[in-house]
């Protein structure tokens, strides 16, 4: 009976062929050869062709178009933006998170889906559904342009879009790590005579701070690149409503092609930048968060 | 001390939680919700109710929405499609073999996330326009013409969808690699039969929902397209951006009915997904 | 502090997870809550912390119902299976975390909050550990350090749930022996909870069996392994087997033999008779039973042989001298010394 089975080394031998390495060399070669060509057109070209064309007609087109009137006016209102829409976020992901991970309560799944929503949706759509809440035949707009609140249009219109397609990005990591923590911690926390706010303070927030941080990260990289959802609210005016996005929409439609690519090249920095961060920040994370995480 | 001799009994007692903040963040996180997505949500469909059958009607059978609704669609689908046969390929070759360029090429896999949709989109029509260096080129050798035409919109939405295939199987890859393969491996089984019982069956989950995860995305893009489709009505033009016109035209009746129809498609499939995905899980609990 | 549970119970839905328990636990007993998985054993000890709510019912410390009274105003200190160390903070500040929590006139100067960190780290032998952070520690190690941090507080009662569960066998061992003297030194009330039987019978004073939301027993450890007062507790406890039998006139027959030695507390009708290996004994005399070896292990000093009754009566099992010759399929007489029918109330049937 026992001479009928291989030995263990020629078990193992037997694994090393056919796990890791089993594929012949020429399919080896034809996948590897299909993964770079495939890469490289789809999304190494493109990416190129931004830096390309940002510097085809000189360093001086180049530059003027980056420190052009328009242009600074366009960044700072980005600028605005996301450093309203990342708080606001961060504050609704920890809140979110808290109610959902520490606290059993009906109806959990139905907020959970909500959370998930903005991502089924259209950026279109979801400028568009704001439109019909807050522009002049909307539910709210009447009563607010009464009171003098502008939101479509200007600033209030463009933060509510961007938060629509941005705020799951930092609840969702922060719900699965939380998830993952369970409530122990905070449990012992209070038995030892702590208050909420203290072991919020003390004891969740430190343990959750790379996951905020990675959130926020996505974030922000979202807010400074919103097109979709901003172009319908933003009513495109030019030095006031216009962001990074539009503006290169803008001069794109205008034909002023090299300043367009040099305002995208500013953008597609900014988000490679993002991408190295995000890089650093992964490492931070539990496994199944950031598996869970990586395909948004 | 006697404080406590003189509190009454108390009846039924209502369960108390030990965490505190419970109505704080439950209440903050509601009412953020409604405002952000509850609200505007409900008024498009009490917007998209005003209409009535006829009214319906009219607008799903203009030939423009039709064509419309088929190209963000059929173009989404076709890049769904076309990235299940290469998303795999680059999964599995990043993920098994070392190869130079390899990190770089993974790290790329991320950018059409990353990239704002605007800056994705111009580079991609100076790209593939008519008379841009690749358009040009591929016009003269096949003679297709890739910008301002639905072939334009498919190659950007295969951008936009790459990274969700690559993305969702490499860790079911790497999960994998080792174990399972090599007790298939160990059992006599041959190549061939690995990859049709052990890699196949374990990827097609994975495989089903990037599938679908991209053909929702894409069903919905609006930035990377615009620029290369071109948008001529009936044409290139696609459904997001018609939605936009009919806005521009005050015909909200019109374009909530278009912004209905795809919402109740993307939601559509995901309900799909989760339960495939909860099948599945059913599934493999019970073998 | 004394501790009271009155008709304590407990629903997730429908089922009733703690159903009705009463219990009394004065002040300074060391006591175990054991049961199997499910039973309600780890609910229980949280319905006492405050980090569940009862349903029904009332938990009084020193006579006072402290049901609506918050975790944080309990005085309880908990330890957890897996510790719940603050993951970012390091051993000294974990120990000190209590005591900077307290307010107004309790607040403590950081030189005495020092001085009490060091005496606790050297009441749990953990110095020159201070300034790790809790990954950088052993299993054992943690669990002293929780231990610290919940004694910081002075609680007036310590609550552990499966203190030893997650640590392996030797430092288990040693653990236990040094709980049991830590709590001899200090002599504050502890209750914990387990599902190792051996665990609840070495380290307690006092031993509270739970099964399916009930209290089955509630003894000394003595009491509960040589009077077990049901049929479940009989089986968790220890080794047991089972044979059917038939009560006739409040006398136990197996087959036709008459069995003298077994308590019975069942009318008559056919019945569960519940053994220990020490209750079967080798023998050549009337009323003993032919049986053949089907299985032997070595238990300790003893061997532990697997024992059929011929024409699938039953099986037993008895320990003999480790130096006794035995085969499988050997076959000899034994009699039965001991043993207990348990009423129906108290029985689970033979299947």
């Amino acid at each position: 009976m026992s001479e009928d089975r291989p030995s263990s080394a020629c078990l193992q031998a037997h694994a090393r062929r056919y796990a890791g390495a089993g594929d012949g060399p020429v399919l080896r070669l034809l996948l590897i050869l299909i993964t770079w060509l495939f890469l490289s057109i789809a999304v190494l070209l493109p990416l190129c062709v931004v830096f390309v064309e940002a510097f085809a007609r000189g360093s001086d087109v180049f530059l003027s178009a980056l420190v052009s009137r328009e242009t600074l006016q366009a960044l700072s209102l980005t600028l605005t933006v996301t450093a309203l829409v990342v708080p606001a976020n961060m504050i609704f992901g920890l809140s979110a998170a808290w109610a959902l991970t520490k606290f059993e309560f009906p109806g959990k799944p139905v907020l959970l889906s909500l959370i998930d929503l903005p991502f089924a949706v259209s950026p279109v759509i979801a400028g568009y559904v704001l439109v019909l809440v807050f522009g002049s035949s909307g539910w709210l707009g009447p009563v607010l342009s009464e009171l003098g609140v502008k939101v479509l249009f200007s600033t209030p219109g463009i933060v509510l879009a961007t938060i629509f397609v941005t705020f799951p990005m930092v609840a969702r990591p922060l719900i699965a790590l939380m998830e993952d923590q369970g409530r122990e911690e905070e449990e012992t926390a209070l038995s030892l005579g702590a208050g909420g706010l203290r072991t919020f303070l003390t004891v969740t927030l430190p343990n959750v701070r790379w996951a905020l941080f990675y959130g926020g990260l996505l974030c922000a990289a979202r807010s400074f690149g919103e097109f979709g959802a901003v172009s319908v609210v933003s009513g495109h005016i030019r030095g006031l409503t216009n962001t990074m996005p539009l503006h290169v929409e803008a001069l794109y439609n205008d034909n002023r092609v090299a300043a367009a690519f040099a305002v995208a090249s500013l953008l597609a920095s900014f988000s490679l930048f993002t991408l190295i961060l995000k890089f650093v920040l992964e490492r931070k994370l539990p496994d199944d968060v950031r598996e869970a995480e990586r395909v948004r | 001390m006697s404080v406590h001799a003189i509190m009454p009994p108390l009846p039924a007692r209502r369960p108390r939680r030990p965490i505190p903040g419970f109505g704080l963040s439950l209440g903050y996180s509601i009412v953020y919700l409604s405002f952000v997505v509850l609200l505007p949500l409900i008024a498009l469909a009490m917007s998209a109710a005003r209409l009535d059958f006829d009214g319906w009607m009219r607008v799903l059978t203009d030939d423009r929405v039709i064509a419309a609704l088929r190209l963000s669609f059929g173009s989404a689908l076709a890049a769904a499609i076309v990235n299940s046969v290469f998303g795999p390929i680059c999964a599995y070759a990043l993920v098994r073999f070392r190869f130079p360029g390899r990190r770089m090429l993974d790290a790329l896999v991320d950018v059409p996330f990353a990239l704002p949709t605007a800056v994705a989109g111009i580079a991609l029509a100076s790209l593939y326009a008519p008379s841009g260096p690749m358009g040009k080129a591929i016009l003269e050798v096949f003679g297709v013409q890739v910008g301002y035409t639905s072939l334009g919109v498919t190659l950007a939405l295969i951008f936009v969808g790459l990274p969700f295939t690559v993305r969702t199987l490499q860790p079911v890859l790497r999960d994998l690699e080792g174990d399972m393969e090599q007790a298939a491996a160990l059992l006599g089984a041959d190549r061939s039969r690995v990859w049709r019982r052990v890699i196949v069956p374990s990827v097609a989950p994975a495989l089903v929902t990037a599938f679908t995860l991209s053909f929702a995305r894409g069903a919905g893009e609006y930035g990377s397209v615009i620029f290369i489709a071109g948008n001529f009505p009936r044409l290139s033009e696609i459904a997001p951006l018609l939605i936009i016109i009919r806005l521009e035209e005050s015909n909200y009746a019109g374009a909530s009915a278009i912004a209905m129809v795809m919402l109740l498609v993307s939601l559509c499939s995901l309900v799909v997904i989760n339960l495939f995905q909860a099948l599945m899980r059913e599934r493999l609990g019970h073998e | 502090m004394k501790l009271e549970l009155e008709n304590v119970t407990r629903r997730f839905g429908p089922r009733s997870v703690v159903d009705h328990v009463s219990l009394e636990i004065a002040s300074g007993q060391l006591v175990g809550i054991l049961g199997p998985s499910g039973s309600g054993k780890t609910t229980l000890l949280r319905l006492i912390a405050g980090l569940e709510s009862a349903y029904e019912g009332r938990v009084l410390f020193d006579g006072l119902d402290v049901s609506e009274l918050p975790l944080r105003s309990r005085g309880v200190g908990l330890v957890f299976q897996q510790y719940a160390l603050f993951r970012h903070m390091r051993v000294f500040e974990n120990i000190a975390f209590g005591l900077r929590a307290r307010s107004g006139k309790e607040r403590l100067s950081g030189i005495e909050i020092r001085r009490r960190v060091s005496e606790l780290i050297h009441l749990v032998q953990l110095e020159g550990l201070e300034d790790r952070f809790p990954r950088q520690l052993s299993g054992g190690q943690k669990q002293r350090v929780a231990l610290a941090r919940a004694l910081a507080v002075e609680p007036r009662l310590l609550l552990l749930d499966e203190p030893f569960g997650a640590l392996d066998a030797m430092v288990r061992r040693d653990l236990r022996r040094w709980l049991r003297s830590l709590h001899e030194r200090t002599g504050r009330t502890t209750i914990f909870v387990t599902h190792d039987q051996e665990e609840a019978l070495e380290l307690a004073d006092r031993v509270i069996v739970m099964n399916a939301g009930r209290v089955e027993q509630d003894a000394d450890p003595d009491r509960i392994y040589d009077d077990p007062a049901s049929s479940f507790v009989f089986e968790f406890i220890g080794e047991a087997s089972r044979l059917p039998v038939q009560i006739r006139d409040g006398l136990v027959w197996f087959r036709d033999r008459l069995l003298t030695s077994p308590r019975v507390e069942a009318p008559d009708g056919p019945a569960v008779l519940h053994l220990r290996p020490e209750h079967v004994r080798w023998t050549e005399g009337e009323g003993s039973i032919d049986v053949s070896v089907i299985a032997g292990r070595r238990i300790g000093p003893h061997r532990r042989l697997g024992l059929e009754i011929p024409g699938g009566w039953g099986r037993l099992e008895m320990d003999t001298d480790a130096a006794t010759p035995m085969r499988i399929g050997d076959q000899f007489r034994v009699e039965i010394t001991g043993g207990r029918v348990y009423a129906p109330s108290k029985s689970r049937p033979l299947q």
